[in-house]
């Protein structure tokens, strides 16, 4: 089974754990998104860890679909994610509302 | 379950040598105006490990006296306070306080609390004195433009933070820290992106983000301590660049005028919100500042603890001798198996097999000796102190300039060079370097310049220690010779003999006998200490130019080149060093004085005879000279030529301590063990040329 719980093609639903741990598998895949789609959708609702490799990756991957003008939409949003992120001071950049 | 702290003592106090030295170099920048801002910063973090530290191990004294220094060290990098040379001076006598403190816990003895108190109060006095900061703000509070205090003006904290690269790999995480800074007050974040790579170049456990955080005060939880804050980052400070700056209100502010009835923490907000383009202007030069960070941690971290019982060594150096032990293992082995089932046509096999023995156990001796080198900077790093406190106190000019300092030499020598190298600079100090009006009068720089240069230069390290002052008198040199007898006036000495008298007992040209030098007491010392470690000193100097005191010492005192000679049933080690040639003997050139001396005509000196047998009482194998070989030697500043029965080889010999095996005795240095197992005796030639003239000759030649 993927380390991802689902993952269909240009959607991302996260696992419960978005860390340093992780942010290997999720480049990979990240990467792979970013090569292929010109839509990405993300769901964090199952998010409850996350700390600042899982964030900055996020925002690395926020950054080169800007870049490539790939569209990125979250689905769901954990509220442990949006803390993190607005402690994190990346609100704006993850495009957490 | 309770961890025992004691075993982490030792590593604690000497992590705090390391770190006292940090405080005394950065202290010394700061007063000779060489430093950057950041050198406060390095020179805070150290007082601030050490307290901690001083802290955990509940030695409070040190804990105590380290917090007002640190104090101090917090109101000079927030720009609260000048950098004063008594403030410095303060601090310099500080960190002698704590040196003083160390040792007693390392001791395990109750500290001597007079001194301490005494510079405490001292401490004190700075603190409380009135601040002499040009910030506008303290200006302000000086001026008396509002009755606010400090604190009162503290809005909160600006914190800049930009993890190193591997910071999130130790383990740390930026999403903890920021938990916590919020739980201290009301936190703004603002990440700074632009360092991110492409994504496809990006290693997803590397932090490529910075941020700039407003830590704002809140009526909850009132005013955050600074210490709160660094305590967060306390477990990333090596991993990171971090400042943290007090978020003012500008106390000329219209907003915070007219809001008098307004509560002080709502004041501080409302100014702060009105202010906040001028903090994030003052972000500018903090960042700049933390640029400069990584260099200073890299030069701290340089320095590491050379005194005590232990050493520190470099990883490369424990890998080559665990290489060389492997190598060892494989030879032994490959011997062992030819041994096992030996036969002639081996021969040439077991030939290669030791010659590959013997290179083994040579390199391993290398690695060996290797460990206990240490570079000279450990016992140069204590002259910038020195050279400091005197010229401040002679009123005299002088940069100190230091070179080769990453010359190694072994631990033992370089611990017993540096009472003497001590010495020398004292006297360069004291009677070298002019004052600055006698310098200017004489066109010179009124700055006058001493120079500690190390390298190596065969199998040995040369130490230089010259000034540009005023050189060594040459006639008042001869003129006091002559009044103590030591030379007559018709005597007609060449200039290096004349300036070699500086190191004849109880000579010195002084007028003035001050505390530093001038007594007559040294240079004798100087160079007896530095003859007993196998070395040498010479001076060089030219009136008005300056003097260079040259010390040549071996890199080693553990094993020496020695030649083997045989005297009867004996065998005898005259080291390589003090050989200046071998030759066989010419009746026609002996002579005696005075009936019993007997002297060796060579070429155009005559020099004295030492026969071993007589001076050891053994039976030689021969006493006529035309069948004795002679070794030339020079000790104690004359030659010698010492009768030997045979020269045997010369090799690398392993020192054995006579005095602490057996007793100190004249003549002999040390012993070793021979290849065959004997015990030879490694002869002393400054001790064995002074027993000598004590022993007349039993027989004169036939």
């Amino acid at each position: 089974m993927s380390e991802f719980e689902e993952i269909t093609e240009g959607r991302i639903i996260f696992n419960d754990t978005l860390d340093i741990t992780m942010a290997a598998s999720y480049f990979e895949r990240f990467s792979q998104l970013l090569n292929e789609q010109k839509t990405i959708t993300l769901n964090g609702e199952n998010i409850e860890r996350v700390d600042g490799a899982g964030l900055q990756l996020l925002a690395a991957l926020f950054k080169s679909a800007e870049f490539l003008q790939i569209n990125i939409t979250w689905q769901g949003c954990s509220d442990t994610l949006k803390r993190s992120a607005e402690l994190s001071g990346l609100t704006g950049s993850l495009a957490i509302d | 379950m309770s961890i025992d702290l004691s075993q982490f003592k030792q590593t604690f106090l000497e992590e705090s040598d390391e770190g006292l030295d940090v405080l005394e170099s950065g202290l010394l920048a700061l007063d000779s105006g060489t430093a950057d801002d950041e050198v406060i910063h390095a020179v805070f973090r150290a007082a601030h490990s050490i307290k901690g530290g001083a802290g955990t191990f509940s030695l409070t004294e040190i804990a105590g006296f380290t917090h007002i220094m640190e104090t101090l060290l917090d109101e000079m990098r927030d720009g609260r306070r000048e950098i004063s040379n008594e403030a410095i001076n303060v601090l310099l006598t500080s960190v002698d306080v704590l040196r003083e403190l160390m040792d007693s816990a390392r001791d395990d003895v109750p500290p001597q609390m007079g001194r301490v108190n005494e510079v405490q109060a001292q401490l004190e006095g700075v603190l409380n004195s009135a601040s002499a900061s040009g910030s506008d703000d303290t200006l302000q509070i000086q001026n008396g433009a509002d009755n606010s205090t400090a604190d009162d003006e503290l809005a909160g904290w600006l914190i800049k933070f930009h993890p190193h690269e591997h910071m999130l790999r130790t383990g740390n995480d930026t999403v903890r820290i920021f938990k916590e800074l919020a739980s201290l007050g009301d936190l703004e974040n603002c990440a700074d992106l632009s360092a991110l790579p492409e994504f496809e170049h990006m290693d997803p456990e590397l932090s490529y983000l910075s941020w700039t955080i407003q830590l704002k005060n809140n009526k909850q939880q009132g005013a955050t301590d600074k210490a709160a804050i660094e305590e967060i980052f306390e477990w990333v400070e090596d991993d990171c660049e971090l400042s943290i700056e007090p978020l003012r209100l500008s106390s000329t502010s219209n907003e915070a005028a007219s809001q008098d009835d307004v509560p002080p923490a709502e004041q501080s907000t409302v100014a702060v919100q009105a202010n906040e383009q001028e903090a994030v202007d003052n972000v500018t030069p903090i960042a700049t500042k933390a640029d400069a960070k990584p260099a200073l941690k890299a030069s701290a971290k340089k320095k590491k603890a050379a005194e005590g019982g232990s050493i520190r060594v470099g990883t490369d150096k424990i890998d080559s001798l665990i290489n060389m032990v492997g190598e060892l293992v494989i030879t032994q082995s490959m011997l062992s198996q030819m041994g096992d089932d030996f036969s002639m046509k081996k021969i040439e096999a077991l030939r290669e097999g030791l010659a590959q023995l013997e290179r083994n156990t040579r390199e391993l001796q290398e690695s060996v000796m290797r460990i206990r080198m240490l570079p000279i900077s450990f016992s140069f790093q204590r002259f910038p102190r020195l050279v400091h406190d005197l010229s401040q106190k002679m009123n005299k000019k002088i940069e100190l300039k230091m070179v080769g300092e990453q010359t190694e030499l072994d631990k033992t020598v370089m611990e017993k060079i540096g009472d003497p190298l001590v010495h020398l600079v004292r006297n360069s100090l004291d009677h070298g370097i002019e004052d600055p009006q006698t310098r200017l009068a004489a066109g010179k720089n009124e700055v006058g310049t001493i120079t500690l240069n190390a390298y190596h230069q065969g199998g040995f390290i040369m130490i230089e220690i010259s000034d540009d002052g005023a050189g060594l008198p040459k006639d008042k040199l001869l003129q006091k010779a002559i009044e103590k007898g030591l030379v007559s006036e018709q005597e007609n000495l060449p200039d290096e003999k004349i300036y070699d008298l500086i190191f004849h007992p109880g000579f010195s040209t002084a007028d003035q006998v001050s505390d530093i030098s001038g007594r007559g007491v040294g240079m004798d010392v100087v160079r007896k200490n530095i003859k007993e470690l196998g070395g040498n000193v010479d001076v060089t100097t030219e009136e008005g130019r300056g003097t260079t005191f040259t010390i040549r010492l071996p890199l080693t005192l553990a094993i020496l080149d020695g030649q083997l000679v045989k005297v009867g049933n004996e065998t005898y080690i005259i080291p390589l060093v003090s050989i200046i040639e071998s030759l066989e003997i010419e009746t026609d050139n002996i002579n005696t004085i005075a009936g019993t001396a007997e002297v060796y005509k060579m070429r155009d000196e005559y020099i004295p005879l030492v026969r071993l047998y007589d001076v050891f009482d053994v039976v030689p194998g021969t006493t006529r000279l035309q069948d004795c070989l002679l070794v030339v030697v020079e000790g104690d500043g004359g030659k010698a030529g010492i009768l030997v029965d045979d020269l045997l080889s010369q090799q690398q010999v392993v020192i054995k301590s006579l005095e602490t095996n057996y007793k100190r005795i004249q003549g002999v240095s040390g012993a070793t063990i021979l290849g065959d197992g004997t015990v030879a005796l490694i002869l002393d030639m400054s001790g064995l040329l002074t027993l000598a003239k004590e022993i007349e000759p039993a027989q004169s030649y036939g």
